[in-house]
């Protein structure tokens, strides 16, 4: 056997001063106490691209619930004189097609956009976490009835349904945007919450708590959910932008709000005729309205960094 | 696997019978009279409403209607347009043109959403990483017709790089920019997710494992993290091919390419619902399709899931 | 094993036993975090000869797995080697191009990773993933590859493995994709096999196998190994040579017997005196010297008085049968997860309920609990059916009935503050006012040697075996009368585990518990338990106490269990 030849190799042993015993499991009781929100937090305010985006969810809130803070022009009231006019004093984005002041146009704006948005998110998380939720967490019949749903749902694309739908409506109001993408886009959140909540329900300090005695609802409602918080609510950013596109995109399609409403997306749909004359026409509420999405977006994104704890620590 | 595509077929049923009810009760049973909207705002002639009535069943109960439906698109019977055209033959002559431009923007956002995607997660966190995620955000919150608009009015108006619209010559070159458009958002989404899988997976102890046996980087990227890194990706392409659809409607609109969106964004204008409604009933037939297919392919991807 | 294992010309023949194969001087590895440059691992010596066995042992965030990941330039993120050698046969790693290290990865250096369910790529074939080791080092090509393939799978000991090689990794069990990543890991004949806790995920019994297994083939081959584990009677008994870590520096090196005799350091002292193998080895030796073997344990509620005390959970032949739903129409089965279980605790003593995965014992512990509901049979809580118990009643056994769970991570809700967690049965059972509550939170702590300013914290600031005595707080705030333990120290590091067996021990005294034991570990059964039953695949295969148990094991499935125990053929 070889190692009968082997070189002997001492016995060695560090001094205690160069490796200190520390004792087993001592609670460091400097730091101070830190939830995964608070950690959340410190990791989010790190981010220029946070700060970026909250500044311009910010401004654009602002700017949706009082547009006369930021224009002192009505932007219904147009001239055709003006038609195509460049910027002038007082109007510095110029004119559009029918003479109105792009400025004002784009300001007002704003408030069909974020408005539709932020119900539309509402109405989806809503309906969708409270579905996704119990579906996840009782399982049975409800949740094979409700996959079965979600599923016929995610067979018709959005904007598809919602084309079929709206095309019917001649009065469009904000309410009515609202609702039909809200029926159409709850099912998103469903799945998603539906996964979190199966991924949290079997873990231990879920079975902790019904050996407790805590009922199966206060679980769900104390334990579950605060768990399966964080997907919804990087799910529900992002999505909030992706409703401001799909109600600009019925707006072009001419079957969104009317164009007694102001809205980027009729007001785009609009300067399709005079972009080659005036291409800021179209830049204005264009850009407008990508920088809001945007902002949603890229909010989500940074959200979702922050609340992932895997994220984090690489 | 055998298995596998018979469950997955018989699953189809249901989502197919749920999803025409689904647009079949959407259409007949919300508040507001298909008929009368017809005539827009000078109304229509009461013979002339209750002629389509009856043409289109909608004097008869909701059920027999939507049974009737049912057969029609059984039997690939989708009624006439306005004009008198089968919807079907209308069809056959725009899917052809929908198909290409579609295949090309799939070809576009796949190729290089993946290959974007995997060098960004390879490098994350580079420069190069840092400015395709900024770029992929500004795509994203970019409503289709603003890009096709932009790209339109720069590529084909000012630079005139490429024909600005389509109309009857319909080839790759007219397509390529609509098809750019159209796979630009998608493009976007596939990069993203590329990136973050590739960048998980690399970080994988089976990749630890096969660099450990000696393999060469550019071998344990193409074998072990490309393909894995793939199947969230496909899973994405198919559930995408709705945001397709709908983004045709619009790519067809700006750039008058003749085809399925085209046909659809002119019966909206026109207020034709019945037309409306039967095209997009084929529509989520072909995306219920499609899906199907996908599901396949993950399955062959992903070898799990054929047990699962 | 009796066939000679083929072996590659150029590995053995020309090694010098008296040159060092792998040498590792002064090293650091250092990585790159948000607060700057941290220090994994310090000033790291090491030295394995050709053929030589050396095992590396210490706990988790030892830097032993850094050091292993280091000599093969695999460390994960940030890290890189910030000062120090590391010289493998000729070649100074620390330096060397990414082509020479491509060389010698697979072909000189092998590694058997820890996780053999994760190690795998999902969608590759088995046989298709070894044949890459033997292509990617020159060994074989083609057809030759893959009779090669079926070879290396049967060496490794994989049964039927033509047909093997042709499955996906999923098709397999973890001992069985251990023994593919073996054949991997030796698939180019590498004069360097590092095995990093190769089998800790698996079962104790297959776990032996496969180490035997490894030990038997390396020796054939003339393979040194260097052996990562946090097992210190598992170290002893494999290698010839130990290497003990404690927070990124050695702390003490020498030849395995001596190190165990005679430990110097005081760190080695204390994890000598507390590995639950060693420790249940110590006792049987110290009984074979005739020193009764209360002398060397914490004291148990049992003490030879448990034939006077009453039953408080008496179990009658229990069964619980799962409908498992299958792929296909007609694939659905059941499953008989446990089956005619039958035994009594009496109050105040620890029953111990131990089997590998899959014998039913975590049912067991869930039927106990209420949780769920048993197929046939019945438990007896105090004289009263559990199944009988009506919803208030149901209520309040479970003031009376508490669980430690295994994964002091799962356990805790992370959204909970410390506080909270503790609380939340209090307040669920309406127990006292907000100010009483308090208290009782601040004395529970006391109790679990946790200061009282931990209660304004939250799970991720703790480390597992805080997290354990947080548990173990929650699970005492109702001043039950039995515990239920299931594998609730298995998941953490030895030193830690000492402490909390201690405390259980401890409580057990003082409050007069009841515990029922659930563990896969004969070794923490040796320190914990008056009674003892042995499950396997649903049934009890033996039961007594746990003397009996350990002196005169009736059952081949105990002894093979026993025998399982690292560290068999150490002496005292």
């Amino acid at each position: 056997m070889p190692e009968l030849t082997r070189p002997h190799q001492s016995h060695f042993f560090a001094d205690l001063d160069s490796t200190p015993l520390g004792l087993v499991d001592l609670v460091d009781e400097s730091a101070a106490p830190a939830s995964l929100w608070v950690e959340a937090w410190h990791s989010l305010r790190r981010r220029p691209l946070f700060w970026i985006s909250a500044t311009l969810i910010a401004l654009v809130t602002l700017v949706a619930l009082f547009p006369s803070l930021f224009t002192s022009l009505d932007p219904g009231f147009c001239e055709l004189k003006y038609s195509l006019d460049p910027p002038t004093a007082g109007h510095p984005f110029g004119f559009d097609r029918q003479g109105c002041d792009i400025y004002s146009r784009t300001i007002y704006g704003a408030r069909a956009s974020v408005t539709v948005g932020v119900l539309t998110t509402l109405v989806v998380v809503l309906i969708g976490s409270v579905f996704g939720a119990f579906a996840g967490f009782y399982g049975g019949w409800f949740d094979s009835l409700l996959s079965r749903v979600t599923d016929i749902f995610f067979a018709i694309p959005l904007v598809l349904a919602a084309i079929v739908v709206m095309q019917m409506y001649d009065d469009v109001s904000v309410m009515t945007v609202t609702v039909v993408l809200g029926v159409f886009g709850w099912p998103q959140i469903a799945r998603i919450t539906r996964g979190a909540v199966m991924s949290v329900k079997n873990a231990d300090f879920i079975t902790a708590a019904k050996a407790l005695g805590s009922s199966r609802l206060a679980t769900l409602a104390r334990h579950v959910m605060p768990n399966s918080a964080a997907p919804i609510i990087v799910t529900a950013t992002v999505s909030l932008g992706i409703f401001i596109v799909a109600e600009a995109t019925l707006s072009y399609l001419g079957i969104g709000l009317p164009t007694s409403i102001v809205s980027w997306g009729a007001d785009i749909s609009k300067a399709q005729a005079s972009l080659r004359s005036q291409p800021s026409v179209l830049f204005y509420p264009a850009g407008a309205l990508a920088l809001t999405v945007l902002s949603f977006i890229m909010m989500g994104d940074v959200v979702r960094d922050a609340l992932d704890p895997k994220a984090r620590k690489r | 696997m055998a298995w596998y595509i018979g469950r997955r077929v018989l699953q189809m049923i249901p989502v197919f019978l749920g999803a025409t009810l689904l647009i079949y009760a959407m259409v007949f049973l919300l508040p507001g009279d298909p008929v009368a909207a017809l005539g827009g705002d000078r109304g229509l002639n009461p013979a002339v409403a209750e002629q389509i009535r009856a043409e289109f069943n909608l004097d008869k109960p909701f059920f027999v209607q939507y049974l009737l439906y049912l057969k029609g698109i059984l039997t690939l019977d989708f009624g006439t347009t306005f004009s008198g055209r089968a919807v079907i033959d209308v069809m056959g002559e725009a899917f052809p043109v929908t198909i290409q431009l579609a295949v090309m923007a799939l070809i576009f956002e796949g190729v290089l959403g993946i290959g974007f995607g995997l060098i960004a997660g390879l490098r994350k966190g580079g420069v190069f990483d840092a400015t395709l995620l900024l770029v992929s955000l500004f795509v994203i919150a970019m409503p289709t017709f603003v890009i096709g608009f932009v790209m339109q009015y720069v590529v084909g108006v000012k630079l005139q790089w490429l024909p600005p619209t389509v109309g009857g010559d319909v080839s790759f070159q007219t397509l390529l920019m609509p098809a750019i458009v159209l796979g630009a958002v998608s493009f976007a989404y596939v990069l993203r997710l590329t990136r973050t899988s590739v960048a998980e997976n690399l970080s994988a102890d089976f990749v630890r494992t096969a660099t450990a046996k000696g393999l060469t980087r550019s071998r344990v990227v193409n074998v072990h993290v490309l393909r894995n890194s793939l199947i969230p990706v496909i899973t994405f392409l198919g559930a995408d091919l709705g945001g397709l659809m709908a983004g045709a409607i619009v790519t067809e609109g700006i750039f008058n390419i003749p085809g399925v969106g085209n046909t659809l964004y002119k019966a909206i204008q026109q207020g034709q619902a019945p037309t409306v409604v039967s095209l997009v009933t084929v529509l989520v037939i072909v995306y219920i399709f499609a899906n199907l297919f996908v599901d396949l392919l993950y399955a062959a991807l992903d070898p799990r899931i054929r047990y699962a | 094993m009796s066939q000679t294992l083929p072996t590659a010309p150029v590995v053995v023949a020309d090694s010098n036993v008296h040159v060092p194969l792998l040498a590792i001087r002064d090293l650091e590895v250092s990585f790159t975090t948000a607060t700057g440059l941290v220090s994994a691992v310090r000033g790291v010596d090491l030295t394995v000869y050709p053929g030589q066995t050396v095992a590396i042992v210490g706990e988790s965030g030892s830097g032993k797995s850094t050091t292993a990941h280091a000599i093969i330039d695999l460390l994960p993120g940030t890290g890189k080697v910030t000062a120090g050698s590391i010289m493998f046969d000729g070649t100074e790693i620390t330096t060397a191009t990414e082509k020479e290290i491509i060389a010698l990865r697979g072909r000189a250096i092998g590694l058997v990773p820890q996780d053999p369910m994760s190690n795998l790529n999902p969608v590759w074939k088995i046989g298709y993933q070894v044949k890459e080791a033997l292509k990617a080092n020159g060994i074989a090509k083609g057809s030759a590859a893959n009779a090669r393939v079926t070879e290396l799978l049967e060496e490794a000991g994989l049964p039927d493995a033509a047909r093997r090689a042709k499955q996906y990794p999923h098709e397999f069990s973890g001992g069985m994709r251990q023994r593919a990543l073996i054949a991997i890991a030796l698939a180019a004949r590498p004069k360097l096999l590092i095995a990093d806790e190769p089998t800790s995920a698996l079962d104790v019994t297959v776990q032996r196998q496969i180490l035997d297994h490894l030990q038997h083939l390396t020796e054939e081959l003339g393979t040194a190994v260097l052996f990562i584990t946090h097992d210190l009677g598992l170290a002893a008994e494999r290698a010839e040579h130990l290497v003990v870590m404690y927070r990124g520096k050695v702390v003490e090196s020498g030849p395995a017997a001596q190190i165990l005799s005679a430990p110097r350091h005081p760190y080695t002292q204390r994890l000598v005196a507390s590995a639950p193998s060693l420790a249940s080895r110590r006792i049987q030796s110290a009984k074979a010297l005739g020193v009764t073997a209360t002398e060397l344990l914490a004291p148990t509620g049992g003490d030879g008085v448990s034939e006077t005390r009453p039953d408080i959970v008496v179990v009658d032949n229990l069964t619980k049968v799962f409908h498992l739903r299958g792929g296909r129409p007609g694939a659905a089965k059941t499953f008989k997860a446990v089956d005619d279980v039958s035994f009594t605790i009496k109050r105040g003593t620890t029953m111990a309920l131990v089997g590998e995965s899959g014998s039913g014992k975590s049912t067991v512990a869930n039927i106990m609990l209420n949780l769920i509901d048993p197929t046939e049979g019945k438990i007896n809580f105090e004289g009263t059916d559990l199944s009988t118990l009506n919803k208030k009643q149901l209520f309040a056994f479970r003031r009376r009935v508490q669980p430690i769970f295994q994964d002091p991570y799962g356990s805790l809700d992370p959204m909970y503050s410390i506080y909270r967690t503790i609380e939340e049965p209090l307040r669920t059972h309406r127990v006292g006012d907000r100010k009483s509550r308090l208290q009782k939170v601040r004395d529970l702590l006391d109790m679990v040697s946790l200061p009282q300013s931990t209660m304004r914290r939250f799970p991720n600031e703790l480390s597992g075996g805080q997290r354990q005595r947080v548990a173990i707080a929650r699970a005492l705030a109702l001043e039950p009368d039995v515990i239920v333990c299931d594998e609730a120290v298995s998941a953490l590091d030895v030193l830690v585990q000492a402490q909390i067996l201690t405390l259980l021990n401890d409580l057990q005294a003082e409050l007069g518990l009841t515990y029922l034991f659930i563990t896969h570990d004969l070794a923490v059964v040796r320190q914990v338990a008056d009674q003892v039953c042995v499950m396997k695949t649903g049934k009890i295969v033996e039961s007594a106490t746990t003397d009996e148990v350990f002196d005169n094991p009736r059952e081949e499935y105990t002894r093979e269990l026993l025998a399982a125990i690292p560290g068999a053929k150490l002496t005292f």
